[in-house]
């Protein structure tokens, strides 16, 4: 193959190299082009969102060819085509065109992702045939391209009985400043002629470097006349003037071409745009992990730092020590803080694969719904990006199918035919919040018991005293969401309980509320950043855990005597109500034991609108964390949402306060969650 | 020409196992373990390793045949396998052992106190026999969780072996 010889200076890596950022770029490239294409429809307009597409579809196309991806570049070209023949409107904005658009982007996406894998994606010839039959449309009538207020010139001048010409007009060789004179000369003529469309245009730098400028003008005259106006000494030395059939305007074939305007639109872009680099995304992983390595480092020099002071409180070197420490400190946050900015990626890029979702959904299940999105410029973690699509992606479609209404439906209940499900996200305090909601029928927690209790989750009693908002949350127990008779749509998705344990396992929190006839809206919180936290550590049966600072609301000291039970729950007698507590393990009885031997903490968590208090044996210090993976798919518990490794080198287990508290506050002999046998702990045998 | 495989070979109980060296990323001294809530009595918790935060799993629990306990020749096999890492605590680490791949015979109906299904087979070195683990079979999560289940149900009898 051609560009094999092309590339034959590369090495195999620098090729891999290369296709992996192709890979990259074009994916990204390609949900752009998806939600371009969707705001046409929008639109309807064919002005800068038709330049962009196309500048979309020439780089991929140019960069699919030059890594041998042939029939990806073909099928861009003629989608390049149609998007030409959409802007000189030889062929009108419909749903037929739409689709084979949509339907183009879908099949480059999936071919690359193929050649990715090493392996073949064949474009179906049904594509292919409708987009030729589209194309043949357009080229029955082809046209000139045209903006709509050219258009507008154009008829209003034939209607008032002028000619349309095409002058051709050579630069004399000795004209010097040619903005200005093309300028002069269409001035000068202006009493002739009516000049619709000149290019290059006189304000055009391009022009200055031009050796012809072309004029589309409607005139009263006939052509060698106006050919003859033109030509002026010092500025023109050649000039053609040619009639255009009115009726059908053709475009010259050169003209025709998409390279060349989609070229100047290129550069034009690159000028605007902020110069940026395009970086592979493990590295900067690779340099999140450094400085959590500097991070973990400055806590051993803290350590030590600590306790060569407390060894000789009088050395004069106590001082500089204390000094380098905080410049280090100091750095490493300014650095981290950069770091970690890099790493922030506007939730658009989440975000834009909704419209088309929600378009499809209306589509298919009859419901007329609009999204609105908002606060797409919202800054959030890399790595939040590639996990929250998926969760939010379920609960719209949830809204689609569960929530709303049909049109019938909501015009009988006196809300407007058309549905709305608004997404939203912003940085509230140290956190980035993402609202789901609709404006739909609502759930109805009755019946969320009814079912609750009829699958044998809760007994009779138990739902009887649910509260509303704890019966909104049954919706999260593993099975419940699923079990309802689906309908194709949300059916095969995944269930609220794995909305609720992706969620928390990223350190968030997903809360629900909803009222009948109104709708129902899903918050979802996490922390503005997942690889560094402020924690308190604490020590509960021997073992230190970690608490994320952001979730501890209170802290207090507690002799046994403070402690109640409440229907068989110890709980933490309150000004504001009653706080039920639990141990590490969400099962209160673990520290009872410790509790009524001596003093113990209580420490209050809030997570999601709900409380309980979390009882330890002592507190160990606040201390800033690097979260880290744990390196195992065996060590799976909900309960654990990572680990860290401490300054003197242990590791220490981050709790998942989400978890901590459902199994606190629900009943998991009933509620059938994941159960455990529960380990003597302390006790190493 | 038959083929050598190289084994490290650990002692567990009274049985001698061999697991092949290339899974074996590298052998420690058991350092302090982090116990994770939640986790079945096998999975003793989490190690720092290096920097890298690795659960350790305690072969004798996994296998349900309790040995005499901690004591100073325990070793962790760090295993590499699928891509991470995972540690199988066992009493002691004897030596790397050579052995002809001919001599390796499919293993037999009931060997030893693991289940057969782990079994890759029985090799014999000297006058000692020695078990091939299938490791990846026997660390693999779902296995795992499969035992952790019945970990549940018969956890009483564990509790009452699990005093090391």
């Amino acid at each position: 193959m051609d560009h094999e010889n092309d590339t034959i200076m590369l090495t195999e890596e620098e090729l891999d190299a290369l296709k992996e950022t192709f890979y990259a770029q074009a994916l990204e490239m390609s949900e752009e082009l998806t939600a371009e294409i969707l705001s046409l429809e929008a639109n309807d307009c064919a002005g800068e969102p038709v330049k962009r597409i196309k500048r979309y579809f020439h780089t991929l196309k140019g960069d699919s060819s030059s890594i041998g991806l042939k029939a990806i570049s073909e099928l861009i070209h003629s989608a390049e085509d149609l998007m030409a023949a959409l802007e000189d409107r030889s062929i009108a904005l419909d749903g037929a065109v739409l689709e084979v658009l949509l339907k183009s982007v879908d099949e480059i996406e999936k071919a690359i992702s193929a050649d990715r894998l090493g392996s073949k994606h064949e474009i179906p010839t049904r594509l292919k045939e409708d987009m030729e039959q589209l194309l043949g449309k357009a080229r029955g009538t082809p046209r000139l391209a045209m903006t709509e207020y050219e258009e507008l010139v154009l008829s209003t001048s034939l209607a008032e009985g002028m000619k349309i010409y095409r002058l051709t007009l050579e630069f004399s060789g000795d004209c010097v400043m040619k903005s200005a004179s093309a300028l002069l000369l269409l001035q000068y003529l202006s009493s002739e002629m009516e000049a619709i469309r000149v290019s290059p245009s006189p304000e055009d730098p391009a022009i200055e470097s031009a050796r012809f400028f072309e004029c589309i003008a409607a005139s009263k005259r006939p052509a060698h006349e106006l050919k003859k106006l033109c030509l002026i000494p010092g500025v023109t030395s050649k000039a053609a003037c040619e009639e255009l059939d009115a009726a059908s305007i053709v475009a010259s074939p050169e003209k025709a071409g998409t390279e060349t305007p989609v070229d100047s639109v290129d550069r034009g872009l690159d000028k605007a745009a902020p110069a940026t680099i395009r970086v592979l995304s493990e590295r900067v992983d690779q340099m999140m992990d450094l400085v959590g390595e500097l991070v973990m480092g400055r806590s051993m020099i803290e350590e030590l730092v600590g306790r060569f002071e407390a060894r000789y409180p009088k050395d004069e070197l106590v001082h500089g020590f204390v000094k380098a420490r905080s410049f280090i400190s100091r750095s490493l946050s300014d650095l981290q803080r950069s770091v970690m900015s890099i790493r922030m990626i506007p939730v658009e890029k989440v975000f834009r694969r909704f419209p088309r979702m929600v378009r499809d959904l209306s589509n298919s299940s009859g419901k007329e719904i609009s999204l609105l999105l908002k606060g797409e410029r919202t800054e959030i973690d890399k790595a939040l990006v590639d996990v929250i699509g998926e969760p939010l992606l379920h609960i719209i479609r949830n809204a689609v199918d569960h929530g709303m209404e049909t049109s019938a439906d909501r015009k009988k209940a006196g809300k407007p035919a058309e549905g709305t499900i608004t997404v939203e996200a912003c940085h509230r305090d140290s956190e980035i919040v993402i609202r789901v909601a609709d404006d739909g029928r609502g759930m109805d927690a009755g019946r969320l018991k009814e079912k609750a209790v009829s699958m044998g989750y809760v007994s009779p009693e138990q739902a009887g005293a649910m509260e509303d908002s704890e019966a909104l949350r049954l919706i999260f127990i593993p099975g419940f969401s699923t079990a309802e008779k689906v309908s194709g749509i949300s059916g095969r998705g995944i269930g609220m309980d794995i909305v609720k344990e992706t969620v928390e396992g990223m350190r968030g929190s997903v809360s629900v509320v909803s009222s009948p006839g109104k709708g129902t809206e899903f918050t979802l919180r996490f922390p503005l950043t997942l690889s560094i936290m402020r924690a308190v550590l604490v020590r509960a049966g021997g073992t230190m855990y970690a608490l994320p600072l952001g979730s501890v609301a209170d802290i207090k000291r507690v002799r046994p005597h403070d402690i109640d039970s409440l229907t068989g729950m110890d709980v933490l007698n309150l000004k504001g109500g009653p706080l039920p507590l639990t141990g590490i393990d969400g099962h209160g009885a673990e520290n009872r034991a410790g509790l009524r031997r001596s003093k113990a903490f209580v420490l209050t968590l809030k997570h999601g609108g709900r409380k309980v208090g979390l009882v330890v044996d002592s507190l160990a210090g606040e201390e800033e964390l690097v979260v880290k993976a744990v390196d195992d798919a065996i060590v799976s518990t909900p309960l654990v949402s990572g680990a860290s490794i401490l300054g003197n080198g242990k590791v220490v287990l981050i709790l998942n306060i989400g978890e901590l508290i459902s199994r606190t506050l629900t009943n998991p002999e009933s509620l059938g969650y994941r159960r455990f046998e529960r380990k003597p702990t302390g006790t190493n045998g | 020409m038959s083929k050598v495989l190289q084994l490290v070979g650990f002692r567990n109980g009274d049985e001698f196992f061999g697991v092949p060296i290339s899974k074996v990323r590298e052998i420690v001294r058991v350092p302090e373990i982090t116990p994770v809530p939640d986790m079945p009595e096998f999975l003793k918790g989490v190690i720092n390793l290096r920097g890298r935060i690795v659960a350790v799993v305690d072969m004798s629990r996994r296998l349900g045949t309790a040995g005499p306990g901690a004591k100073k020749a325990n070793r962790v096999l760090i295993l590499e396998l699928g891509g991470s890492l995972t540690g199988l605590i066992v009493d002691s680490v004897s030596e790397i052992v050579k052995i002809d791949e001919e001599s390796i015979e499919p293993p037999p109906e009931m060997i030893s106190s693991i289940g057969a299904e782990y079994v890759t087979g029985v090799g014999k070195l000297k006058d000692r026999l020695f078990i091939l683990l299938e490791i990846d079979k026997l660390m693999k999560p779902e296995e795992m969780l499969r035992v952790r289940a019945a970990d549940r149900t018969d956890g009483a009898e564990d509790a009452v072996s699990a005093a090391g």
